[in-house]
């Protein structure tokens, strides 16, 4: 063995390559029953009888002719290791594309294991594999796995050190007689048609296919991703989403959080925290005489309250629900679902994973179009849904308020999406690649996998947003004592009367949406107006300025999705637009309607 | 005729009336509560035409299974697919219930048992009525292996 060569693992996407990752280096990193998810790649040591070497969970790639980002960085790690050992994971219930990855692995002169994970599925499915007649004729060791159990994970860390490498025209001589065809040495270099009919021949000699009726789960499966079933259900996915997401934050944040910060920690900061009127004391503190945690705007009132009282509550129950619905494979059928509506505007099916996240908080939303594969993407969904999408606690204070309205605001605001999501398609350049969803198995969650899941989200949470959310409500206090913000109010007031038909007292309340737009609909319900104004200001409070703790993620996440100016110039410029004329073009409805 | 055809026949017109009348209460049709009859229901609530949507649609899966025959796993699947959904605005519903009722007035910490018991009591949503009835559909999950 070459001096601690380094261990790969590589494979289509969703083979189970992070669940074998965490057997063999006994880390947890979390999996996902979705395609795409490993973008990053995680390295961690691997022990041997002989010492550690290091292994590393390499992005799902489909070949080794990249075609996104998550490939090219799977090609790049195997052109730069030397002399890497590749366990080539194959989905054993999907054998033919897996030894198509492994065959182009083996032609460009790899050592090589393939671990046959997933074999509990093909059992049950049907796949017989002759493991022993597979091995012979690749070539190479070939050690069936279920990744989640931990079955075959010691055979498979035993053969690493017999990986070797193999010839395609090896693999070719070896064929059972009857089954080579024409084969005969054709398959050297990079012909992708002569390399899928080695696999065929392959498959023919060494796997079979008993008959087996389908299970509920593929009943189910096929249900939810049709049309007429699919949509009903997905219906009730959402609000039981939705609900889950109002029961579990409601309880953290008005039951506990609420009470704790607003009777015993501001009283007590406010009364010991020294030099009250300076303005340290104003942007740390805040208001002296605030009563409650939203109105006292300092960093460590508003600011933790925001942070730790509000959002974090709501990132708990949100990535809760969304890891049980990943790891049931459900969230991949919702994209399927939706795919059509979402390619008009530029966007794929996946699209919906931010935005199902950000009708309960758009920080946990911003975040998650991390997923989303180009620049163009991102920015055109992170824009979007801090613009169009309300969030849970906005849409709890708009069920109390205009519970008969509700319902049609929240259209207005999609049909928005929608139409300024084909017009930021056209505007903006760059790509939106087509991505083949692929569609994983219906299974039971992990609760091992989604607790994994959870508490590294939201420790990510934790050590990369809270600290932003905090900065953000300084900043704004800092504008506070610069009058800007004053400024902005009288300038702004009269446009903003002129242009919707609100009463001025409302610009206040859009100020404060900045803090928390839930209290800022709430404020709008102690000013005195008609209907269509109440309807009208809600509206733009929701469509108004994204709360700081999104604009403090807008500004995190820019950094790495195009740019932080152009990202978040583009996201204001967008809400700009989407205010005036969105807003407007309510204005104008409900005129010619004559219930403005 | 099978047994759960019948079962599930009824259960699905059951559960669709129900969803009907959450919808039509939902956009605001003026039909009163059936409570004001019947006690132990209530059709109210917030996202009432979402849930009568919901209810509707599992009434409609019901049926088709039933008509169509449970004899068949497609039909099969459509039934607990149908229970599924019932559950969880069920679910959703007693959540809500108990995590609005547990942490109690401003004086206390953890509201007493009577309080949650009570906040836990009738009239419930007929999705909740109808999710022990649902419960039959899990028959079709056990007769396989693991899924
Ligand atoms: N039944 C079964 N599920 C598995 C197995 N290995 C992984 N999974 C599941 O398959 C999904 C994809 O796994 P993951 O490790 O994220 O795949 P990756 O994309 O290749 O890293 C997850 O839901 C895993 O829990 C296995 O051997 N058997
Ligand atoms: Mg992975």
């Amino acid at each position: 063995m070459a001096q601690s060569p380094t261990v790969l693992l590589m494979g289509h996407p969703n083979v189970g390559k992070s669940a074998l990752f965490n057997r063999l280096a006994g880390a947890s990193i979390s999996e996902s029953n979705y395609a795409g998810t490993t973008v990053e790649y995680t390295e961690s040591q691997l022990a041997l009888d002989d010492g550690t070497v290091p292994v590393v969970d390499v992005p799902g790639t489909f070949s080794l002719e990249p075609t996104d980002r998550a490939e090219a960085v799977a090609v790049e790690f195997l052109e730069d290791a030397s002399d890497p050992i590749v366990v080539c994971v194959v989905d054993a219930t999907r054998i033919e594309r897996g030894l198509n990855l492994v065959l182009e692995l083996l032609d460009r002169g790899h050592r090589a294991v393939v671990a046959l994970n997933m074999w509990d599925e093909a059992r049950q499915q049907g796949v017989d594999v002759d493991v022993e007649a597979l091995s012979d004729l690749l070539g190479v060791p070939v050690v069936p796995t279920v990744a989640t159990e931990g079955v075959g994970v010691d055979d498979l860390r035993s053969t690493l050190d017999r990986a070797r490498p193999s010839s395609l025209s090896g693999i070719i001589d070896r064929l059972p007689p009857g089954v080579d065809g024409d084969l005969e040495g054709s398959v050297e270099g990079d012909d992708p048609a002569a390399r899928w009919e080695l696999v065929d021949a392959v498959v023919e000699s060494a796997v079979t296919y008993r008959e087996t009726a389908p299970s509920l789960a593929d009943h189910l499966g096929r249900l939810t991703v049709a049309p007429k079933t699919g949509l009903p259900f997905a219906v009730a996915v959402l609000y039981g989403m939705w609900a889950f997401f109002t029961a579990v934050a409601g309880f953290f944040t008005d039951g506990y959080f609420v009470p704790l910060f607003d009777d015993h920690w501001l009283p007590w900061i406010q009364s010991v925290f020294p030099g009250e009127g300076g303005w340290l004391y104003f942007l740390l503190v805040g208001d002296p005489a605030a009563t409650n945690s939203f109105e006292a705007f300092g960093v460590l009132t508003s600011g933790l309250f925001v942070a730790v009282g509000v959002v974090l509550p709501a990132i708990l129950a949100l990535y809760l629900v969304l890891a049980l619905l990943e790891d049931s494979g459900y969230m991949a059928r919702l994209a399927v679902l939706l795919d059509a509506a979402f390619h008009r505007i530029g966007l794929h099916g996946y699209a919906i994973v931010p935005m199902v996240l950000s009708f309960g908080c758009n920080v946990p939303g911003v975040a998650a179009t991390r997923t989303l594969e180009t620049d163009k993407q991102r920015f055109l969904t992170m824009t979007l849904l801090s613009v169009f999408i309300p969030c849970g606690a906005q849409l709890g204070v708009m069920l109390s308020l205009i519970p008969q309205y509700t319902g049609y605001i929240l259209l207005y605001l999609l049909a928005g999406f929608f139409v300024f999501g084909a017009i930021i398609n056209r505007l903006v350049p760059g790509s939106s690649p087509e991505v083949a969803v692929d569609i994983p198995p219906l299974r039971r969650p992990r609760p091992s996998n989604v607790s994994t899941k959870l508490s590294l989200r939201i420790r990510g949470f934790m050590t990369s947003a809270v600290p932003f959310v905090l900065a953000g409500v300084g900043v704004v206090n800092l504008l506070y004592l610069g009058g800007v913000v004053d400024w902005l109010a009288t300038v702004l007031g009269p446009v903003l009367s002129g242009w919707f038909g609100v009463p001025s007292e409302t610009v206040p309340a859009l100020i404060a949406g900045f803090m928390r737009k839930d209290l800022a609909i709430a404020q709008l319900s102690a000013i005195p107006m008609t209907p269509f104004q109440t309807v009208m200001s809600v509206v733009m409070v929701s469509i108004y300025f994204p709360c700081v703790a999104t604009f403090a993620m807008l500004i995190k996440e820019g950094r790495t999705g195009g740019g932080v100016l152009r990202v978040v110039g583009g996201a204001l410029a967008t809400l700009v637009a989407a205010l005036f004329l969105w807003g407007g073009l309510l204005r104008l409805g409900g005129t010619l309607l004559g219930v403005a | 005729m099978r047994f759960d055809d019948a079962y599930f026949g009824l259960l699905g017109v059951a559960v669709g009336l129900a969803g009907l009348l959450a919808v039509a209460r939902g956009v605001g049709l003026a039909i009163p509560d059936p409570q004001s009859t019947l006690a132990v229901v209530s059709v109210s609530g917030t996202f009432l035409l979402w849930r009568g949507i919901v209810l509707l649609s599992a009434g409609v899966f019901y049926f088709q299974g039933a008509t169509e025959g449970l004899a068949n796993p497609a039909m099969q699947a459509r039934v607990f697919m149908a229970s599924v959904m019932v559950w969880i605005v069920a679910g959703a519903d007693l959540l809500g219930r108990l995590l609005g009722a547990v942490p109690g007035d401003s004086e206390v910490w953890v509201a007493g048992s009577g309080e949650v018991l009570a906040a836990m009591g009738p009239p419930y949503s007929p999705a909740v009525l109808a999710a022990p009835f649902a419960l039959a559909a899990l028959a079709y999950r056990s007769r396989e292996g693991s899924p």
